[in-house]
């Protein structure tokens, strides 16, 4: 017995050692690869001039569709804001889905909005619109408000999938603040292929909790005040710098956060839009999306910017965050499972090989793992069976690992975009780097497995999701 | 015996292995934290850097205000302002330079006319000219690719030579900026150097280099009508933009030859054209061919007989409601519409079977 306990510990150590190392090198290989990429990209659009196509006509037409569920505190500056981007061929969708308050009152006063007579195609199936409203003044001529019984965000978004009269889609949350050169810079990687079809582009995403806004617009990038959008601020630099770069450059994007992202409308609605019975829409639509292309035989990319764009409010209160990990953990395994069929599946190339195995066990099962590390090292303590010297060495390793991955993005951030321009700003988010395993990330597991647990008793919908507004920045 | 042995090579194994296995992480954690530090001590003296420039640009830049305030609105020369200003001392800063030749280009960007006239001969006088050159001969190709930009910003003609040596040889990248700058400094002429048959532009370059076309002299317009054949679908593509976009209607005719060109982009733009040109003589040809086309051309026809069409097309526009797809019945309608000048419902007669997408169309009145 007493063997095959020691036995047990053995592979145990080895297992556990293994993941870890097996993570820590893909986290490497994705970082090396994303800095070689982004340095090409600033090194490539550092004498673009975005202005000179500016005021073409000949640009093509986008359509920004922004779900709007609730928002009547910040709805009529967001709006302005969307109206105010630099781009010259644009229309704004913004879909009211059955809020309970006062938000499409607010828009047709604000608009000066009028019901009309519209025709869309019906081409993705949605719930009921009760009217939709144009504005009479014509400096707000590129305004459509939709007002429909509620049906989610997913439904929202393939409303205004559907009354788009434009070729590509912008869908975006509401309350984010875009930069306004964000549809150009967007737009640009699909006018530049035209060999192959660009079918998705998405965007940094930042995080604007104490950020100064202004009509709409950001005015002054700051660290946050609060503890847990601090850390996010980290988290966020980390995943789309060092992460997502790499994986637009490998062509293995599986996600384009839903905060922000643009897409090929045609393609949108052959695959039928998005999925309003998941959580994680933004992800399987772009799994399903390239799944179309890859079983159609076409040639296509999903391209990624890595300029800060788009800016959002995070979480800031362990309540709200749990909700949205919980929400994602079961997004990414309801997406996981519907295109399980191109796990390790070499139809699909790179995407079935590499980026599925990838997510399915760094991105969903590392929780899973790492809960259970910790229950049967508990376990084993409690049988005195851990050799706390491997034990306390292993944490350790896996601690310095983190802070030097935290300060190796953050050295990224310096050398490329520099948005935290003061000293102090820094300071904060190099103590945030040796606090976030210890504070922030635990809490990350355990919301993880309370996804994995909700998944399995049934939960759906998307849980608490209040956002507080940019207050402080409106008083700046 | 054999036994106990067993148990004591396993053991001295095991210790081995745990001995290997504390050196790797021991090794490990100091690898680790020493980058951290390395990182760390970057990213101190990255912010510093920065810090320090964003001061000393600060200072340079109320210099090199002053300065241009001075040109721009005192109407001064460079030689007259160094009476007040110690200006070669200051050119002679690498810095300085740097700060200067930048804020002349946005300056420049933001101003036309005289103003802008008084900037070139600035860059000239402040021999900036020389920095542009200096660029545009380094080694980097990004650097390179900012000379270009700033030499053809500046109109430096003298430099359109050297530009169109390096366009032979240059890689994907500079070559785009280039052509850019080749286009910028001569026009359609520069133009005309662009497009051999080799040429692989996208939709991104060619807007830029036709919204830089739009400022050129249109007195010398060549005809893009020559490039319309091209074995080159891109070339082709782009041509029909051009010939659109600067309204050659005498290319008609050769446009209309590419109606049955195997790529569905140029028959969808050729369409578009004959839109611009009101060119109704081709429209029987359009719903000739209508039948045997990709789904996309099909609306790009009915699209474009809301504006070329005429009482004639009723009976063709009427049997499209029938249609199953809903934007070819919703598209008819309108394109009926427009023709007859009068609602649909009013059109309509009892024996036309109609789709349940035109049903529902008329019966919510909602075109």
């Amino acid at each position: 017995m007493n063997n095959y306990l020691h036995n047990f510990v053995y592979y145990f150590n080895v297992g556990i050692l293994l993941f870890a190392i097996f993570i820590m090198s893909s986290y490497v290989i994705l970082a090396l690869i994303s800095i070689r990429a982004m340095s090409y990209y600033l090194k490539r659009h550092s004498f673009v001039d975005y202005n000179i196509i500016l005021p073409s006509n000949l640009a093509p037409a986008i359509t920004l569709i922004a779900p709007a569920y609730n928002e009547g505190k910040t709805i009529e500056e967001n709006v302005r804001s969307l109206l105010s981007l630099h781009y010259n061929n644009y229309e704004v969708i913004i879909v009211n889905d059955g809020s309970k308050d006062n938000s499409i009152d607010l828009l047709v006063k604000t608009y000066q909005l009028k019901k009309v007579d519209f025709i869309f195609s019906p081409a993705i199936k949605t719930k009921p619109i009760k009217g939709i409203y144009k504005s009479e003044n014509p400096a707000f001529k590129k305004l459509i408000v939709v007002d429909k019984v509620n049906g989610g965000k997913s439904d929202a978004l393939n409303v205004g999938i559907n009354i788009s009269s434009n070729p590509y889609i912008a869908c975006i949350d509401v309350d984010c603040v875009l930069e306004q050169d964000a549809l150009l810079k967007m737009i640009k990687p699909f006018m530049e292929e035209s060999d192959i079809r660009v079918i998705a582009s998405g965007g940094v995403v930042r995080i604007a909790n104490s950020c100064i806004v202004k009509s709409g617009r950001l005015i002054k990038v700051n660290i946050p005040d609060k503890f847990l959008p601090r850390v996010q601020v980290l988290e966020y630099i980390r995943a789309f710098l060092l992460g997502r770069m790499a994986w637009s450059k490998l062509d293995g994007l599986l996600l384009i956060s839903g905060a922000f992202g643009m897409f090929d409308k045609e393609v949108v609605i052959k695959c039928g839009g998005y999925d309003h019975k998941t959580v994680g829409e933004d992800m399987e639509l772009v799994v399903r999306m390239r799944r179309y292309m890859v079983e159609k035989n076409e040639r296509y990319k999903v391209t990624f910017i890595p300029d800060p764009l788009c800016w959002t409010e995070a979480p800031d209160n362990y309540k709200i965050l749990g909700s949205q990990r919980n929400r994602w953990t079961r997004g990414t395994m309801e997406t996981l499972w519907i295109h399980r069929k191109m796990l390790l599946n070499p139809k699909y190339k790179f995407l079935g090989m590499i980026s599925f195995p990838y997510w399915l066990i760094f991105e969903y099962l590392a929780p899973i793992i790492e809960f259970l590390g910790i229950i049967i090292s508990f376990f084993l303590a409690l049988f005195g069976l851990v050799n706390w010297k491997f034990f306390l060495l292993l944490l350790l390793f896996v601690y310095a690992f983190a802070i030097m991955f935290s300060l190796l993005s953050l050295l990224t951030e310096e050398y490329t975009f520099h948005q935290y321009s003061l000293k102090s700003d820094f300071a904060k988010l190099i103590m945030i780097a040796i606090l976030e395993p210890l504070f922030f990330h635990p809490y990350i597991v355990y919301s993880a497995i309370k996804g994995n647990i909700h998944k399995a008793r049934g939960v759906k919908g998307w849980g608490v999701m209040v956002r507080s507004g940019f207050d402080k920045a409106k008083a700046g | 015996m054999d036994r106990i042995s067993e148990i004591i090579n396993k053991n001295s194994d095991q210790a081995d292995y745990d001995y290997k296995l504390k050196i790797f992480l021991v090794a490990s954690i100091i690898l680790f934290i020493g980058l951290a530090l390395l990182f760390f001590i970057l990213l101190i003296l990255s912010r510093t850097k920065h810090q320090r420039n964003d001061t000393a640009r600060s200072s340079v830049l109320l210099l090199v205000e002053d300065i241009f305030n001075k040109i721009l609105f005192e109407d001064k020369s460079l030689e007259e302002i160094g009476k007040q200003i110690d200006i070669t001392k200051h050119l002679k800063d690498k810095f300085f330079r740097s700060v200067l030749l930048n804020e002349l280009l946005r300056l420049h960007g933001n101003f036309t006319g005289v103003y802008a006239d008084k900037l070139v001969l600035f860059y000239r006088e402040a021999e900036l000219i020389k920095d542009s050159n200096k660029k545009l001969n380094s080694y980097k190709w990004h650097i390179k690719c900012k000379g270009a930009k700033e030499l053809a910003q500046m109109g430096v003609s003298e430099s359109f030579n050297d530009l169109r040596k390096l366009y032979i040889n240059s890689n994907r990248v500079f070559k785009e900026e280039l052509g850019y700058a080749i286009v910028r400094l001569d026009g359609f002429n520069g133009l005309i150097f662009l497009l051999d048959n080799s040429i692989k532009t996208d939709e991104w370059q060619q807007l830029n280099i036709i919204s830089i076309l739009n400022k050129s002299d249109k007195s010398k317009l060549p005809d893009f009508s020559f490039y319309l054949n091209s074995t080159n679908t891109h070339l082709t593509v782009f041509s029909i933009r051009l010939i659109s976009y600067f309204k050659q209607a005498s290319s008609l005719p050769v446009l209309s030859e590419l109606l049955n060109h195997k790529s569905v982009k140029v028959r969808k733009l050729v369409i578009q054209a004959m839109v611009t040109f009101y060119a109704e003589e081709y429209v029987t040809t359009l719903l000739n061919n209508y039948a045997d086309e990709a789904y996309e051309i099909k609306i790009e026809i009915i699209k474009a007989l809301s504006v070329l069409g005429n009482e004639t097309h009723k009976k063709f526009l009427l049997g499209q409601l029938k249609h199953p797809e809903f934007d070819v019945c919703y598209l008819s309608i309108i394109s009926l519409q427009s023709i007859m000048g009068t609602k649909i419902k009013n059109l309509i007669k009892e024996e036309i079977m109609l789709s349940q997408h035109a049903i529902s169309i008329i019966n919510n009145n909602v075109y």
